[in-house]
């Protein structure tokens, strides 16, 4: 049993939305008898004796350097003389927020007369916060792909296991999905329209400013898990839903949005001649990925185990982000000049989250672990840009465990994360399909135009990116 | 190339599945239209009119939010005693204002009917097929209909409208909601030969011909229990048709107004083209002074259209002059403070109408469903609503919206969009109504 408390595993970063330290670094997983169960395996809940609480925090540090390749001003696509500044993308997580922020975790719950376990739980499985700077001379290089996102949908969940036999536990965990949003970007008005401006001008820039007002009505969704064990082996498998009832689609009402005309010659709010702000109403739209997760722990000897983990994101659910804007009575130019209907494309593809570890045990009263996580892009190389950045990613993570007295333990564990820089020759947004779809007159069975239709004629993300994170993870647990 | 497409397509299709379910295309941006002539020899302000491919052809579609069925000829038209037969089609809209007629939505998968809709405002405007409202509302649809002739209209399709009731009327939007009619049988007894159809036919409450208002005006008293003796104009329940080009009003409806029909009705003028009926109908041709669309129910407790527009001009009448001592009339007041003014459009000055008979095939359609019911009294078209812009969210449950706007620009007296206004319940509240400077409540007059 003690070997079985003290496995576990722990990943480090994922692709751009997971968040794949849930429940802290280094000893949490899907064969793990605490409360972390609730999201790697309901099933493991079932292990779960006596009492529990556990409450952790992780504080995580993301850096994005984007330089982009030179780009032709005409046209705007890649080869030209119109060269960029590098630009730097910053992103700090930490959970005491309001609306909650992410990479908290709070949780409490009980095992009953060594047959059930109820528990419950929050936390953050997805999030995404990254916010780039204005580069030198003021320029934006990222503006049209991203300014700043800060996404979080925070879950409140309920655990159920039953432990069928000695070996075999089966667990579900139904969920609430509190969503938040925030992002900001920029549209090129030149883009496809009469423009003497050129593409990705400064000065024929649309500010999109949209957010939700705090977080908004739950989505619902489900996990279900089994866990299995015989002697030295333990193994879990478990799935967790996207969304229900909706597609895996999570809608967002953006009701404090702004946009702000280009500069013409000065920047114009829509809201000015209304006296209030904001003056604009908005949706949201995208899915999210629902993902297995399966993991084995060998307890070798009564010091040392060794956990390997999977994870399948199942991220080629998110293709798009599809956003609606509604303006002001006395606005004409939202639907006519600018979009008031757009998608953000994302393309991404499944990624797999692989990670292996071993916990050592040398006294009753300390462990520490130290793991190794890979993971393949949730971005194919093509599609790759300022909101999404992704590549494949390396993680060394090491963590440490106390025990304080018979009730208290105290973990704290630092993961450091590093993306094989991505660099994008031919990227999937092609700025001349605007215009191109603009001469055809905007038919839909014009190539230029699915382009459009689909997101992509927006501004070429060419270039190379690269990403480093730093996540430091503290967790209590109590047991009573 | 090929894959990325085909995500790029995929994703519109808005209904789905397998299996003969209909699929819909579309980059919710704005398509031009045509507009038909709203009489014979008027101005090109009237039904919209797209095209649609037919083989290497492109003729004339109408887009009609009255029209029930979607239709589209697959040959030469069939004999008009001939049952029409109903077929799973694909219509591929383009525009009819840009020459090279790109493809600007497709519907696919869809239920048609192989019949002639035949003309349109004038007898030239012969259309090959309709895109009817069993289509139209499975979106939130924005319109725009520029007053000048020369300007092409415009329709949006969106899949929803992601704002709020309150939003919207802060936003300076007059929303008002809608039932929708057209619930009927198949093989009707009517004699026409259309088939049933389920309600989809947009039907609102409008006051004809109020008087005039000026919020700088002479104040208007009204005690309580008086809301309704103080009401101008006539309380109508029209049809929305983007398929119709005037005003179009039963006889009754007309003589309610004040207004006279002759008999025989339409002798020696134009004839009223509609896309409802097979044959051109005798029409009597009058103007109306202004019309109001107005937001309210059916039930027995609400005052009526006319009451209502008189309420909200009372209340804002109250709102602009309160600087001056203005207070609520008791009428218009309920628990010491303000009722709400309800959320209207109001369209003017003297609006083209065709003034047709009670027993007309176009009223007998608009009232098919319920005979015995409240009646429609007719239709507004879209030359009524030139210089306005409104979106028809059909999706909002658990009413459908329209949502309206007037062109920049406009004045008072050719369009005035008012959003609902609702008061502050205490004194320490400010609100924000008409476009007036942000106050407090206002007081209640002595009964």
């Amino acid at each position: 049993m003690t070997a079985a408390l003290l496995m576990g595993a722990m990943p480090a970063l994922a692709g751009p939305l997971d968040d794949p330290h849930v429940g802290g670094l280094g000893f949490s997983g899907p064969t793990t008898g605490d409360l972390t169960a609730v999201y790697w395996n309901p099933a493991a809940l079932g292990m779960l004796q006596g009492n529990q609480f556990m409450f952790g925090a992780s504080l995580r540090a993301t850096r994005v350097t984007v330089d982009r390749a030179p780009i032709d001003p005409a046209t705007g696509l890649p080869g030209g003389s119109r060269s960029f500044p590098s630009a730097s993308g910053h992103g700090f997580e930490q959970p005491i927020a309001w609306p909650p922020g992410p990479a908290g975790f709070l949780a409490v719950g009980a095992g009953v007369a060594r047959r059930f376990a109820l528990a419950i739980a929050t936390f953050t499985p997805f999030s995404q916060k990254l916010s780039f700077d204005v580069a030198a001379g003021g320029e934006q290089p990222t503006r049209y792909h991203l300014v700043s996102i800060d996404s979080r949908q925070l879950a409140l969940v309920t655990g159920l296991a039953i432990q069928l036999s000695d070996s075999l536990q089966v667990g579900v965990a139904p969920g609430l999905l509190f969503s938040y949003g925030h992002l900001v970007y920029d549209e090129d008005t030149a883009l496809g329209g009469p423009s003497a401006t050129g593409v990705e001008n400064p000065d024929a820039a649309a500010r999109y400013d949209l957010a939700t007002a705090g977080t908004q009505a739950p989505s619902y969704f489900v996990a279900g898990g089994i866990h299995f064990r015989r002697a030295a082996w333990e193994a879990g498998l478990a799935y967790t839903s996207a969304p229900l009832g909706s597609g895996g689609t999570v809608k967002l009402a953006m009701e404090r949005s702004q946009v702000t005309y280009p500069q013409t010659p000065t920047p114009t709010d829509l809201c000015a001649t209304l006296g209030h702000s904001p003056c604009v109403s908005g949706e949201m739209r995208y899915r999210l990925p629902d993902l297995f997760t399966a993991g084995v722990t060998w307890h070798a000897t009564r010091h040392l185990d060794a956990v390997g983990i999977v994870r399948w994101v199942r991220y080629g659910s998110h293709d798009q982000i599809k956003i609606r804007v509604v303006g002001p009575s006395s606005d004409v130019l939202l639907g006519n000049t600018l979009p008031d209907q757009l998608t953000l494309y994302r393309g991404f593809q499944d990624s797999w989250d692989m990670r292996a570890r071993l916990v050592h045990t040398p006294v009753p009263w300390f462990r520490w672990s130290g793991t190794l996580r890979m993971e393949t892009s949730a971005v194919p190389e093509a599609n790759v840009n300022a909101a999404a950045v992704d590549g494949l990613k390396i993680e060394p993570a090491l963590a440490t465990e106390f025990a304080l007295g018979r009730h208290l333990r105290v973990a704290a564990g630092y993961a450091l994360t590093w993306m094989f820089p991505v660099t994008v020759g031919t990227s999937t947004f092609n700025p001349a399909a605007a215009a191109a779809c603009a001469q055809a007159g905007s038919d839909l069975s014009s190539p230029a135009c699915q382009t459009r239709t689909a997101g992509q004629a927006r501004p070429t993300a060419a270039g190379s990116y690269k990403m480093l994170r730093h996540t430091l993870a503290l967790m209590t647990t109590v047991n009573f | 190339m090929r894959a990325r497409s085909f995500t790029a397509l995929s994703f519109f299709l808005a209904l789905a599945g397998c299996g003969g379910q209909p699929q819909f295309e579309y980059d919710s941006r704005p398509i031009e239209l045509l507009r038909a002539p709203t009489e014979p020899g008027g101005p090109a302000l009237g039904a919209t009119l797209a095209r649609v491919a037919v083989g290497s052809d492109t003729p004339l579609l109408l887009v009609d939010t009255g029209s029930l069925l979607s239709s589209l000829r697959r040959g030469v038209c069939p004999a008009p005693t001939t049952e029409p037969a109903a077929y799973d089609g694909d219509i591929q809209l383009l525009s009819a204002w840009d020459t090279r007629a790109p493809l600007r939505a497709r519907f696919r998968g869809v239920t048609l009917f192989d019949l002639c809709a035949g003309a349109v405002g004038d007898a030239a405007t012969q259309v090959a097929g309709v895109v009817g409202a069993d289509i139209l509302r499975g979106f939130s649809l924005a319109f725009a209909f520029p007053r000048d002739s020369a300007q092409p209209a415009t329709m949006t399709i969106y899949s929803n409208l992601p704002a709020s009731d309150s939003d919207l009327a802060a936003n300076g939007y007059a929303m008002m909601k809608f039932n929708l009619r057209g619930n009927t049988a198949a093989a009707t007894a009517s004699g026409s030969g259309r088939p049933g159809s389920s309600s989809s036919r947009v039907v609102m409450r409008a006051c004809g011909n109020p008087a005039a208002f000026a919020p700088d005006g002479p104040a208007q008293t009204c005690k309580t229990g008086e809301v309704e003796l103080h009401a101008s104009g006539t309380n109508l329940l029209l049809a929305l048709s983007t398929g119709h080009g005037p005003m179009v009003l039963r006889a009754s409806a007309w003589q309610r107004m004040g207004g006279q029909a002759p008999a025989p009705l339409g002798e020696g003028e134009s004839p009223l083209y509609s896309p409802l009926v097979a044959d051109p109908i005798p029409a009597h041709w009058v103007t109306v002074s202004r019309l109001a669309l107005v937001d309210g129910d059916s039930g027995d407790l609400w005052p009526g259209a006319c009451a209502e527009l008189a309420r909200g001009r009372r209340i804002e009448w109250t709102l602009t002059n309160q600087d001056n001592g203005a207070c609520f009339q008791p009428c218009d007041v309920s628990g010491g403070g303000g009722l709400p003014a309800a959320a209207y459009l109001e369209i003017g000055s003297d609006l083209p109408a065709a003034v047709v008979s009670d027993t007309s095939d176009l009223i007998s359609n608009l009232n098919e469903d319920f005979p015995s019911g409240a009646q429609v009294d007719g239709v507004v078209g879209t030359g009524t609503l030139a210089g306005t812009r409104f979106e028809i969210d059909y999706v909002s449950q658990p009413q459908g919206r329209l949502v309206a706007a007037c062109d920049p620009g406009s004045d008072r007296q050719t369009c005035w969009a008012s959003p609902t206004c609702v008061g502050p319940s205490s004194s320490s509240q400010t609100h924000r109504c008409f476009g007036l400077l942000t106050r407090g409540i206002a007081p209640a007059c002595p009964n």
